[in-house]
């Protein structure tokens, strides 16, 4: 999956400029910039949901809704409305294409599965509008995964997620990434020591242009990143292996 | 199984009234004219409007993703209304009913042209709905204004709706749209079950959204033209039918379409039955009946949601 040299805009505000960006399979990339960079928008371009102004998306964006659907799963910002839909409901509800009434025994399996990795089989019955903000959000990463697809977009999977349920959601994440090397996932996240700790691949957004793009460990302690977000303090986790970022000072 | 019964009771419920009451009390009619060409084709015209009422609510409910849409939202009922004003001022000698549908088309074909032109979003479209509906209920009023009283007050009695029809195609004008409509919303539900949780989710799970709402829009137009054009404006069943389905059997429009569909088709018919009962000998309309119940009904339903 991949664009070149994408433009977008809405109206006359121009949001991305000439972009070229490859996503790779078997690697969980992560996307960071800072609110009104372009992410949601080039993420809505790669799902085919945001028609360029110039430019090619290559890969499922260039394919009609119905063959779409078979190769990337797209997981919105702003989640659906709380229905009383039950999570399995919620899950097998377009896990299958959109023109079944009733889900086939394999899609069954995958949306079973998907609630594994996710930990969310005790809660299958329960209303979505029962569940708590991190619950929902993983419910709605299970019915991404129940789309069976190698591909997946996910915008801010963790937004309003305590510590305990944004890592119960990116562990999931990443054990489903690993069950199968064809797969590859973008996701937008702010929170950068979730990056640093599960990203294999960092890409930090900028006023719709690509600042930096590598390793964590190497675009978290670059420069741009300051540029991006302002004065940032960083040091090394005494235990873990990996970069801890902390916000600016004021 | 206690929602479905319920449903199917209220179904049987209002056939057996519908049929059995007359002005005379209660009883098969002995004259099989009054039987064959006044009762059944009513009774099949209070299931067809009911259903198709409900349908077509549940429709833009869904489309709008507004929980207040009904088939009249998009000014489809006033525009009737003017349609059915015109020709009774303007050409006594046509169809009513078939000025009613026209004015509901005329509608619809303004708010899908508003549609593609401006790129409207549904907040936009509904809005769009309301100024069809203000300027369509101006021009009845200026009709009334311009009319002499006899047509006056035959076009207000048209606006209160009514089920009366002679013939028993009268009475398949009301369940030949229903048939296909509702066929055509069976077809697409699981699509709709996607377009409910959003424009972006259902696009991403293989939904062609685009098409898929425009076609909502000229079905919706098409089937409640048709209604209207031979039951008038009925209020509330369209309103309130999806909600009371939607409460009992979820959000999954695979249970609560159909539901939906059996909720309106007894609803109307019950209302219409006691419609003729409550000033016998007189009748009243059903649209009025419909909207006295409905509107403490669904203020009832609101209440128990909380």
């Amino acid at each position: 999956m991949r664009a070149e040299n994408l433009s977008l805009s809405y109206g006359s505000d121009p949001v991305i400029n000439n972009l070229t960006l490859a996503i790779n399979p078997g690697e969980l990339t992560v996307l960071i910039g800072v609110n009104g960079c372009g992410k949601t928008s080039l993420l809505r371009a790669l799902a085919g949901l945001h028609k360029p102004l110039s430019g090619t998306v290559f890969g499922a964006a260039q394919k009609q809704p119905q063959a779409r659907r078979y190769d990337l799963a797209y997981l919105p910002q702003t989640l659906p409305e709380r229905a009383s839909l039950s999570v399995s409901e919620l899950v097998l509800m377009g896990a299958d294409a959109p023109n079944r009434w009733y889900p086939s025994r394999d899609t069954k399996e995958r949306a079973k599965l998907a609630l594994e990795l996710l930990g969310m089989t005790t809660l299958a019955d329960r209303a979505c509008d029962t569940l708590s903000g991190g619950e929902y959000r993983r419910a709605a990463l299970a019915a991404c995964f129940a789309q069976g697809t190698p591909w997946l977009l996910l915008d801010e999977p963790c937004a309003g997620l305590d510590l305990h349920q944004s890592a119960v959601l990116m562990n999931g994440l990443s054990r489903w990434l690993k069950n199968d090397s064809k797969r590859g996932a973008l996701v937008v996240l702010h929170d950068l020591n979730l990056c640093a700790q599960w990203a294999d691949r960092c890409v930090l957004l900028n006023n719709g242009q690509i600042e930096a793009d590598g390793d964590p460990e190497t675009v978290l302690s670059s420069t741009a990143l300051e540029d991006a977000y302002g004065q940032l303090q960083r040091f090394r986790h005494p235990q873990r292996d990996h970069l801890v970022v902390l916000g600016p000072q004021q | 199984m206690k929602g479905i019964s319920g449903i199917i009771g209220l179904i049987i419920l209002g056939s057996v009234a519908q049929l059995w009451i007359g002005p005379n009390g209660f009883g098969w009619p002995a004259d099989s004219f009054i039987a064959w060409q006044l009762r059944v084709p009513r009774l099949l015209l209070a299931l067809g409007a009911g259903a198709g009422l409900a349908g077509c609510g549940l429709l833009l409910q869904v489309l709008l993703r507004n929980p207040l849409a009904s088939p009249y939202t998009l000014g489809v009922g006033s525009a009737s209304a003017l349609g059915a004003s015109v020709v009774m001022v303007a050409i006594p000698s046509a169809s009513i009913g078939f000025g009613a549908w026209v004015g509901a088309l005329l509608a619809t074909a303004l708010v899908l042209l508003l549609r593609r032109r401006a790129g409207l979003d549904n907040e936009a479209l509904v809005l769009c709905g309301i100024a069809i509906a203000l300027c369509a209920s101006a021009g009845v009023l200026l009709l009334h204004y311009l009319a002499d009283r006899a047509t006056s007050s035959a076009m207000l009695r048209w606006t209160m709706g009514g089920l009366s029809s002679v013939g028993i195609w009268d009475g398949l004008t009301g369940v030949i749209p229903t048939v296909i409509g509702s066929l055509w919303l069976l077809w697409i539900l699981p699509q709709l079950n996607l377009l409910q949780l959003g424009e972006d989710w259902a696009q991403s799970r293989g939904v062609a959204v685009e098409p898929l709402k425009a076609s909502i829009l000229v079905v919706v137009a098409l089937w409640t033209g048709t209604l209207v054009a031979q039951a008038g404006p009925i209020s509330f069943i369209g309103l309130i039918a999806p909600h009371m389905a939607r409460r009992q059997f979820g959000y999954d429009l695979r249970r609560c379409a159909p539901a939906t569909l059996g909720l309106g088709a007894g609803l109307l018919t019950c209302c219409d039955a006691l419609a003729r009962v409550v000033m016998a000998p007189a009748e009243l309309p059903v649209g009025v009946l419909t909207a006295l119940l409905g509107g403490p009904a669904f203020v009832a339903l609101l209440l128990a949601k909380r």
